[in-house]
């Protein structure tokens, strides 16, 4: 029997109303690679997030992680099982600074309680301060080291990309599913922000990224999937997706 | 950038100096001030206090609600029972009292905090308004119907001998007893405030979804804080029953929620010190002017509309805002000075 794949979705089933966003979808990631997943717009690449992550929960199907079933947990129990994502719109906490967003990110790997955190016991402090030193050292890889004070929500659309991007590495997840991560980065920084996506490979973190990007997806990914009406229109390495004629015609364009 | 910290420091330092000063002022009122009206009146603004700092936790989570007085009636009906007709000491009786108002509060928002904020604050609304009806109607033998809550111990006498003698026949010993509580109240929530779990419940209001994205259970925390705010209206219930020996349904209508929500909205929800700020606005200037007593919540209504059009961060935003107001004259000035060169 082959290697069981680190995520696995079965027939999986999102319907919206009568129209089914994801339909019958057998889709799965294979442990360390880094995966691009391509298809029009509302082809059901985002809602495929979604039911993965129990954002959304599967009308039929189901989704396995190393085998163990986990359709429709609620997403911070998929979040404690090693799934992470980043969220298309920009998703941050606002209000708060960037290195304080960024130190959300390692929520998982806290093992100080809530009595500890409420009480200020040494332990919480040392372990805080331990989180507060690696959240700089992601701020500095992600080149907002000088940006740290800032209040996410004063940032521009390229940098608050490149936060979430920032706070799902610190989760150092098994899997990081990543939406449009280079959607309005700047030309200059894009090559930057793909090498931190291979970094966190290397790291032992998978990688399955949403991107319209497919120039770019082609230099970064093992593998691609593209999606279409919720369906599987081809998957393969990068190469032969990209030539495949059906997704050149509903996709890529003449 | 490095600004903005800075003066932030000292922001932060200016505060807590004002809340020591102010805290000073009222551990030693008593000592010159013997008026027992104002000493009484600041009785029930300390145990109102205690209500809205419990409720700005709620707030802070983006959920309001308009049930509050229902929950300091069970703390108050539960201590008093506790005390009264089971000989428990008042002691005891008072953190059991805001037991049972939290342990409500769980069985009611494990099913509706994660509705949409809307919809909490109306099914908040219709349980405070449910528990004060059951009070009126049910277990008449125990409660008291519109015959109220009878005869409710007062707290039992702590004597040191030859040093201290309490025995809560004095209206200062009352005062000490809101006071304390207020201040550990208030300790709770500061440590709750200056820890993960603040900026946690913070993070909650501005993305839920990427809370959990993260692995934060944001159901636990809401649970949490409104479990928090109703213990603390449950211990302030058992208070306010033993400080007036009577407890009757028709203290904790919705208005007194919605005038409990107003505390947090006049008086801002930024910081632990701003619903308090907001009791005592209330509250003084229903107080100071003469025959407003039954138009209280219309007095807080009309300060409400006003803090949310003109200050929408509070009252105690307010020095904050003037002082940005003023640096961005001064810089306006110096541009333009400039330009007159």
């Amino acid at each position: 029997m082959a290697t069981e794949p680190l995520l696995e979705t079965r027939g999986l089933v999102k319907k919206f109303g009568g129209v089914a966003a994801i339909d019958m979808l057998d889709f799965h990631v294979e442990d360390g690679e880094i995966l691009g997943v391509i298809g029009p717009n509302g082809s059901g690449k985002t809602t495929l997030f979604n039911v993965i992550t129990g954002f959304l929960s599967a009308n039929g199907g189901q989704v396995y992680l190393r085998g163990n079933r986990i359709t429709n947990l609620s997403p911070h129990r998929i979040a404690r099982r090693g799934i992470v994502r980043t969220f298309q719109l920009n998703l941050l906490f606002r209000s708060l600074t960037v290195l304080e967003n960024i130190r959300f990110g390692y929520h998982l790997q806290r093992e100080n309680s809530v009595f500890g955190a409420f009480f200020n016991t040494g332990p919480t402090r040392r372990e805080e301060r331990a989180i507060t030193e690696m959240a700089e050292e992601v701020l500095v890889a992600t080149g907002m080291a000088d940006r740290r004070e800032q209040l996410a929500g004063e940032l521009s659309y390229g940098w608050q990309k490149t936060l979430t991007l920032a706070i799902g590495l610190a989760a150092r997840p098994r899997l990081l599913l990543l939406d449009e991560p280079l959607t309005g980065i700047s030309p200059t920084r894009v090559a930057a922000i793909a090498g931190l996506i291979t970094n966190a490979r290397e790291s032992g973190t998978t990688i399955c990224m949403i991107e319209h990007n497919v120039n770019l997806l082609m230099d970064l990914c093992d593998r691609i999937v593209a999606l279409n009406f919720g369906r599987k229109m081809a998957d393969g390495l990068p190469d032969e997706v990209t030539r495949d004629k059906t997704v050149i015609e509903s996709y890529l364009g003449g | 950038m490095t600004d903005r910290t800075v003066s932030t420091g000292l922001w932060d330092r200016l505060t807590w100096w004002s809340v020591a000063l102010v805290f000073l002022f009222f551990l030693t009122l008593p000592l010159w001030f013997h008026e027992e009206y104002y000493l009484h009146a600041l009785v029930n603004v300390f145990i109102h206090s205690m209500v809205a700092i419990g409720l700005r936790l709620l707030w802070r989570t983006g959920l309001v609600s308009f049930g509050t007085a229902g929950f300091i009636a069970i703390g108050g009906y539960a201590a008093g029972l506790l005390s009264r007709d089971l000989g428990i000491s008042f002691w005891l009786s008072l953190p059991l009292g805001g037991c049972a108002a939290a342990v409500f509060a769980v069985a009611i928002g494990i099913p509706t905090l994660r509705l949409k904020s809307s919809y909490f604050f109306l099914i908040s609304w219709a349980t405070g308004e449910i528990i004060r009806l059951s009070f009126l109607y049910l277990f008449i033998p125990v409660f008291g119907g519109w015959q109220g809550f009878r005869k409710i111990p007062p707290p039992d006498t702590i004597i040191i001998p030859g040093i201290l003698l309490i025995d809560f026949s004095q209206k200062v010993h009352w005062y000490y007893l809101a006071l304390f509580l207020l201040c550990v109240s208030a300790f709770i929530m500061l440590r709750i405030d200056y820890s993960r779990i603040g900026t946690t419940i913070g993070a909650l209001f501005d993305a839920p979804d990427l809370c959990e994205a993260v692995g934060v259970p944001t159901m636990a925390y809401r649970v949490f804080a409104f479990a928090t705010a109703c213990f603390m209206a449950g211990v302030a219930g058992a208070v306010y029953g033993s400080f007036n020996t009577f407890l009757h349904p028709e203290s904790f209508t919705i208005i007194q929620s919605i005038e409990t929500v107003s505390y947090v909205i006049i008086g801002g929800a930024s910081t632990v010190w701003g619903p308090i700020l907001g009791v005592f606005v209330v509250k003084g200037i229903a107080m100071s002017v003469r025959g407003i007593g039954a138009y209280e919540i219309i007095l807080a209504g009309a300060l409400m509309i006003l803090v949310m059009i003109f200050i929408p961060e509070g009252l105690s935003g307010l020095p904050r805002r003037i002082r940005r107001y003023v640096t961005r004259r001064r810089v306006k000035e110096s541009m333009e000075s400039q330009h007159g060169d």
